[in-house]
């Protein structure tokens, strides 16, 4: 999917905002830092543990504004929906995106539904953009990361993708793993009082923790070496991810972000993160390093040590 | 988790990391019979701990890396029919065959489901009664008895529209095969504990009998592994090479006897072309006459044949541990995860996958440390 | 050499039987390969179990790694 977007749909596209390839564009209007930002989404099943794909639509939308230390104001709704797609179930995500929506402090401005014929479209798509105001003094962004600067995460992984799997009939497996969906604007606006020092904010979403550290490596040029000790995971994600044989540093996350700070501002950094609804299980998980550049490394708990690469291909679980 | 826990205890692996270093011996190679103890010893980097004592070498066992491309191939052929439901184990999607995977293939519009089991499978061919299911058979005994668990529930059940293919690998066959050939030079030989639960320690006895390797029957935890090569190394040192199970709470002599009767009721022995070694005799299972309803061979035509390999791809090689990684000219460069050439990159539990992901780290350390 | 992780039998009907892998992860497996009781641990593979966990052993191997380490 890298690919197919680097080499195939940005290049004609080309322009430097773009190019940088954060989770939104930070365009400057007249002298305001303004994030804009757009995403699909086509998740299945559309109500899990947790959440809904309305409320993921509007919390993902606004954490990608946050993830540029943006202030989410306004969002746009855009629906296609399946011919013969329950009402009732139409109202439920309604509900869930207008109850999202106040939560994070941001309005929905504008919209649009489109029913298509039955089998065009999985139920039902939603696509979000949403629009924001980043203060000028505010430079966030994956080209950021310094050698010496520390690596937090702001709780357990692997939540969201878990609960999605759990629900999957095929994988056939309960549990009490619930999708951590949650709006993100409000943790970052503490964190941004706290300290000036925050180079890069990431949610990682798709592709999970080790996704977003890897790219951050890649986009700064740097290393990035994490401690397994350290990494939060609830132990209901660690068993479920035993049976399905995949690894929870790849696993979706709804709630969570990443952070790359200066080293001296860490554990103020820190200490407001655990303060806060959504970040009660921060914790520092690593460092970055000015060699091996665009790797990243984990210690292992016994002592060993192993590279952590980029997700290739899709994450089947495993059996053999 | 119990069971899983005790035998990850951090505290305990550095313990016996030291105690296996204490020991005299140098410049053991070990072969590691199975991808997922070199998985294990990966996830835990085990190898760069480890590496003055003892040389942990990737050898076959990964079933994987043996099934032959025409597997894949035929399992593509198949989803080219109409009406037709192709479901295989998550994990053999993205093996190539001999131009594409199924993952590829389902891309272009194949029917093709990965499934955690056979018994899904064959819900899969209940709920659509007007479509052939078949079910892409791959593993060894671990996986075989719940396959043939599962013909016998399609039979009892009366299910038409259910087929597998052949290619269930016999384990014990590709290690005769591997010491046969004579190629290999290692020291021991690590055995997977999972498919010795149904095998038995006594199916590795040929092992010390007839080459004079020790071998040890391992769990796939760290601690697990760490105490089996202590083990090893052990029975180096007293020159007594047997068979000895440190796996003991899930493995015993005779293996999983129930297991081993519900294999022998519905398949019987037969020849199988393995990636890496050519048609090894009595190495697969194919079904008994009594079961040949649902024989997708039958039904389709196709045959499982040996493998030829992409010119230049060295997999056959590095899968018998004559070979590593590192010898093959693509290895690291036209040949990475992010662009596969043979199994053994693909596979995230092939040889070179995982040594792409362990030898860059020691190589990576050592220039910038 | 493929995933199987062991897990507690909570309830057994005729061939399948809950087990529970821990945090109350649970999951229906067919049992018909195995002689399992509930509360006792069972290693699952592709949806079967295929072996009884034997707890004596367990603990003798573990009490035998600590010696060593």
């Amino acid at each position: 999917m890298h690919e197919l977007i680097e080499n195939l749909i940005v290049p004609p596209f080309k322009n430097p905002i773009l190019e940088v390839l954060d989770d939104a564009a930070v365009i400057d209007l007249g002298g305001t830092k303004i994030a804009y930002t757009t995403d699909s989404y086509v998740v299945d099943p559309i109500f899990f543990k947790g959440g809904d794909i309305g409320k993921l639509a509007v919390n993902g939308t606004v954490n990608d504004i946050a993830m540029c230390g943006g202030t989410p104001l306004y969002l746009t709704a855009s629906l296609i929906i399946e011919e013969g797609f329950p009402i009732s179930d139409l109202n439920r995500i309604i509900l869930s995106m207008k109850n999202a929506a106040e939560e994070a402090g941001v309005e929905v401005v504008a919209g649009d539904t489109k029913v298509v014929n039955a089998h065009s479209a999985d139920k039902i798509f939603i696509n979000t953009s949403g629009i924001g105001v980043v203060p000028k003094e505010v430079s966030i962004s994956g080209l950021n990361a310094k050698p010496r600067d520390k690596v937090v995460v702001s709780g357990y992984i692997g939540d969201h993708g878990i609960s999605i799997m759990s629900q999957r009939e095929d994988l056939g497996f309960e549990t009490n793993v619930s999708s951590d969906c949650a709006p993100l604007n409000d943790l970052v606006a503490h964190m941004l009082k706290t300290s000036n020092k925050i180079h890069v904010l990431r949610d990682p979403t798709r592709g999970g923790v080790a996704t977003v550290l890897n790219e951050i490596a890649l986009r700064s040029k740097v290393g990035i070496i994490i401690e397994e000790e350290k990494i939060p995971i609830r132990e209901g994600v660690r068993v479920a991810c035993e049976i399905l044989g995949i690894d929870p540093l790849y696993v979706a996350n709804e709630g969570k972000l990443v952070a790359v700070v200066a080293p001296e501002d860490a554990p103020q950094i820190l200490e407001c993160m655990r303060k806060h609804k959504y970040g009660g299980n921060a914790e520092v998980i690593g460092s970055v390093v000015k060699e091996p550049a665009s790797t990243v490394i984990l210690n292992t708990s016994v002592g060993g040590k192993r590279i952590i690469d980029m997700l290739v291909g899709e994450q089947l679980p495993r059996i053999c | 988790m119990k069971y899983v826990d005790e035998f990850r205890n951090p505290g305990l692996a550095k313990g016996l990391v030291k105690k296996v270093a204490e020991l005299p011996r140098r410049n053991v190679r070990v072969m590691m019979g199975g991808g997922m103890i070199a998985h294990a010893a990966a996830e835990a980097g085990l190898e760069d701990m480890l590496h003055k004592e003892v040389t942990l070498i990737l050898g076959p066992g990964c079933p994987r890396c043996v099934t032959p491309a025409s597997a894949i191939d035929n399992a593509i052929a198949i989803s080219e029919f109409p009406k037709t439901i192709v479901t295989i184990h998550g994990g053999m999607t993205m093996i190539p065959g001999s131009s594409k995977s199924l993952e590829a293939k389902k891309a272009e519009g194949g029917d093709i489901r990965a499934v955690y089991s056979c018994t899904e499978a064959l819900n899969i061919a209940i709920k659509n009664p007007e479509k052939n299911v078949i079910f892409v058979a791959v593993g060894y005994e671990t996986t075989s008895p719940t396959v043939a668990s599962t013909i016998i529930e399609a039979q009892r059940k009366g299910v038409e529209n259910f087929y597998i293919t052949r290619g269930h690998i016999i384990f014990t066959s590709i290690f005769r095969a591997l010491l046969e050939g004579g190629e290999a030079r290692f020291n021991g030989l690590l055995m997977p504990g999972p498919v010795s639960t149904i095998i038995g320690s006594k199916a590795y006895d040929f092992i010390p009998e007839k080459y004079k390797l020790p071998c040890v029957i391992t769990g796939l935890e760290t601690c697990d592994i760490l105490q089996s090569i202590y083990m090893l190394l052990k029975q180096m040192e007293e020159d007594k090479p047997r068979v000895e199970i440190q796996y003991s709470r899930c493995v015993n002599e005779e293996g999983n006897l129930a297991a081993k009767k519900i294999l022998n009721e519905v398949f019987e022995v037969c020849d199988s072309p393995l990636r890496g070694f050519g048609v090894v005799p009595k190495s697969g299972l194919k079904l008994r006459k009594k079961y040949e309803q649902f024989d997708a061979e039958k039904v389709y035509n196709v045959q499982l044949e040996e493998t030829k390999e992409s010119k230049g791809c060295i997999c056959g090689e590095v899968i018998r541990g004559v070979m590593t990684s590192s010898d093959c000219p693509f290895f690291g460069k036209a040949c990475t995860p992010r662009r596969p050439i043979g199994p053994c990159m693909v596979d995230p539990h092939g040889a070179c996958s995982l040594n792409y992901r362990s030898s860059s780290v020691r190589g990576l350390l050592r220039r910038f440390t | 050499m493929c995933v199987a992780v062991p897990a507690k039998v909570t309830e057994i009907n005729a061939e399948t039987a809950t087990v529970d892998f821990g945090e109350g992860t649970k999951k229906d497996v067919n049992i018909s390969l195995v002689d399992a009781k509930v509360g006792e641990y069972v290693l699952v593979h592709a949806g079967f179990a295929i072996q009884v966990i034997d707890e004596k052993a367990a603990k003798d191997t573990l009490e035998l790694m600590e010696k060593i380490a």
